[in-house]
């Protein structure tokens, strides 16, 4: 019985962990360029049931009958697929149509990566991400400019006092062999790590490389109806752990009063 | 009455290791390519009772006499796997990958220091691509093609035809999963992590393994059935309880009230 209830603990977790998920997901519907993430489940190892003494009786020739010890999360893999783009008409809100991210420098010289494009100029005409990490590499914007245009290729142009468009720089996309192995680092912003892949830079429209909106943000890619039915379904398989749990005290209870 | 105080402990023995399978299909109840268990019972092995007869007063050797069978209760004979096919979800992933023929299992790398070339089984299809380019499962084993662990590359993103040969847009086809399948499913064994271990050779390749990319297989578990299940574990135990605390009464009238004098 104590097994059955640790078991049912187990299942308890995992489905707390999934409602955890399913929560933050929910949260974050408005969430420029959020990525959703998903649970995956698998079951525990499996250990002889003579072991833990229950009466056996096998086939010769067969293996000794086993039991489960319950189930646990897997992995909780984010899940890259692309969001609604919305129309902004803000000249630096840009959009990655497609596979990419845009590098930033965080303040301990670290890269990080992230697919939401609500830029900033800095007053020495810096161009930043919407946290005020500088973009890599670097784009400034020269003084008195008067207008800013983003090619989809990435070339971003000044408009000068006459009106004139100068080239000012060019943004890289970069991309991961395995995106859902990144590390979120919170504030739409991703870390690589050994299992995403070391970044691979590009121009954006290359082959594999998306291209770049100017004036437009991408949504959030949560499906409200995919998670309230899977928050549905977490809540009874919730509830059914808790009643194995109830289950077993009820054995155990039996057990308890054999002897009156 | 003291055997079947045994009797009726065997019993609810047997119920507990019932619970613990039942209890573990529940609580898998939203894992993918999960399979129920079920546990098959049997009585123990038949007693045959003799009686000895009293020695005759003339010397003559006792006799033994045939009284008949009796049995000491239940045991778990084994846990048999029922491999019917979950049901089959929309994930819309081109990572995920599902079986439709309820026999047909991907084949994982998943080395040990003790055996460097150990291959698992799942039908668990919620695969991704790692760092360094390979398909692997959500535990980070290599999935294996007919060529080794499959290799995607940079691309990043593949196809899969239902007999599992895997393309990418850039290269072609690459290489064909490694699926087999087992004729008599009973010779798999569980390990955990939605894996089966199975004797070597006894797999054989897919004829027609049915591939669906973009869908998931959900466990197979029937929750409405488990729960009845539990309800009927419940009242068994009980029901061998009551047995057990009636063998207790009867002992107590044995000890207590035959042969005492009032």
């Amino acid at each position: 019985m104590l097994r059955t209830i640790v078991n049912g603990r187990a299942g308890v977790i995992a489905q707390q962990i999934r409602l955890d998920t399913i929560a933050n997901n929910m949260a974050n519907v408005n969430t420029t360029a959020f990525k959703k993430q998903a649970v995956s489940f698998a079951d525990l190892l499996y250990q002889e049931m003579n072991a833990a003494g229950r009466p056996v009786e096998k086939e010769p020739a067969a293996a000794n009958p086993v039991h489960g010890a319950g189930v646990k999360v897997a992995a909780l893999p984010r899940d890259f697929s692309p969001g609604v783009q919305i129309l902004t008409g803000r000249p630096l809100d840009i959009a990655i149509t497609g596979e990419g991210f845009l590098q930033v420098e965080l303040p301990d010289g670290r890269y990080a990566y992230t697919r939401n494009g609500v830029l900033n100029v800095t007053p020495e005409g810096d161009l930043v991400d919407g946290n005020g990490y500088p973009l890599s590499p670097g784009i400034t914007l020269p003084e008195n400019y008067q207008g800013i245009t983003v090619r989809f290729d990435g070339t971003v142009l000044a408009a000068g006092e006459d009106g004139a468009l100068a080239e000012v720089g060019q943004l890289s996309l970069y991309r991961f062999v395995n995106p859902a192995g990144l590390e979120a680092f919170g504030n739409n912003l991703y870390l690589a790590t050994p299992a995403s892949g070391e970044p691979l830079e590009g121009t954006p429209g290359e082959a594999g490389f998306g291209v770049l909106r100017q004036g437009y943000l991408e949504a959030s890619n949560v499906d409200l109806t995919r998670e309230m039915t899977c928050l549905i379904e977490t809540q009874r398989a919730y509830q059914v752990a808790l009643r194995v749990i109830q289950n077993a005290e009820e054995l155990w209870n039996i057990a308890n009063n054999l002897r009156k | 009455m003291i055997r079947g105080l045994y009797t009726a402990g065997a019993g609810m023995g047997v119920e507990q290791a019932r619970l613990d399978a039942l209890a573990n299909n529940l609580l898998n109840a939203t894992t993918s390519g999960y399979k129920k268990d079920r546990v098959v019972q049997t009585p123990f092995p038949q007693l045959l009772l003799v009686q000895r007869q009293q020695e005759a007063i003339g010397g003559l050797p006792a006799r033994w006499e045939f009284v008949g069978l009796s049995n000491q209760g239940a045991a778990v004979r084994r846990v048999v796997t029922d491999f019917v096919s979950g049901m089959i979800q929309e994930t819309g992933g081109f990572n995920d990958l599902a079986l439709a023929n309820r026999n047909c299992f991907f084949t994982v790398s998943a080395p040990t220091p003790e055996d460097p070339a150990r291959e698992l089984y799942t039908r668990d299809g919620a695969f991704s691509i790692d760092g360094e380019g390979y398909l692997v499962t959500v535990r980070g084993e290599r999935v294996l093609g007919e060529t080794g662990p499959v290799y995607i590359g940079e691309e990043g993103i593949f196809s899969v035809s239902a007999e599992g040969i895997i393309a990418t847009p850039g290269q072609g086809e690459i290489d064909r999963l490694r699926l087999v399948e087992f004729a008599d499913p009973a010779v798999l064994n569980k390990t955990g992590n939605n894996s089966f271990t199975a004797p070597p050779g006894a797999g054989q390749p897919a004829a027609d393994p049915q591939v669906r990319q973009g869908f998931l297989e959900r466990s197979n578990v029937n929750m409405a059935a488990e729960t009845v299940g539990l309800i009927t574990v419940v009242r068994a135990y009980e029901a061998n309880s009551r047995i057990l605390q009636t063998h207790n009464d009867l002992l107590g009238l044995a000890v207590n009230q035959i042969g005492s004098l009032k």
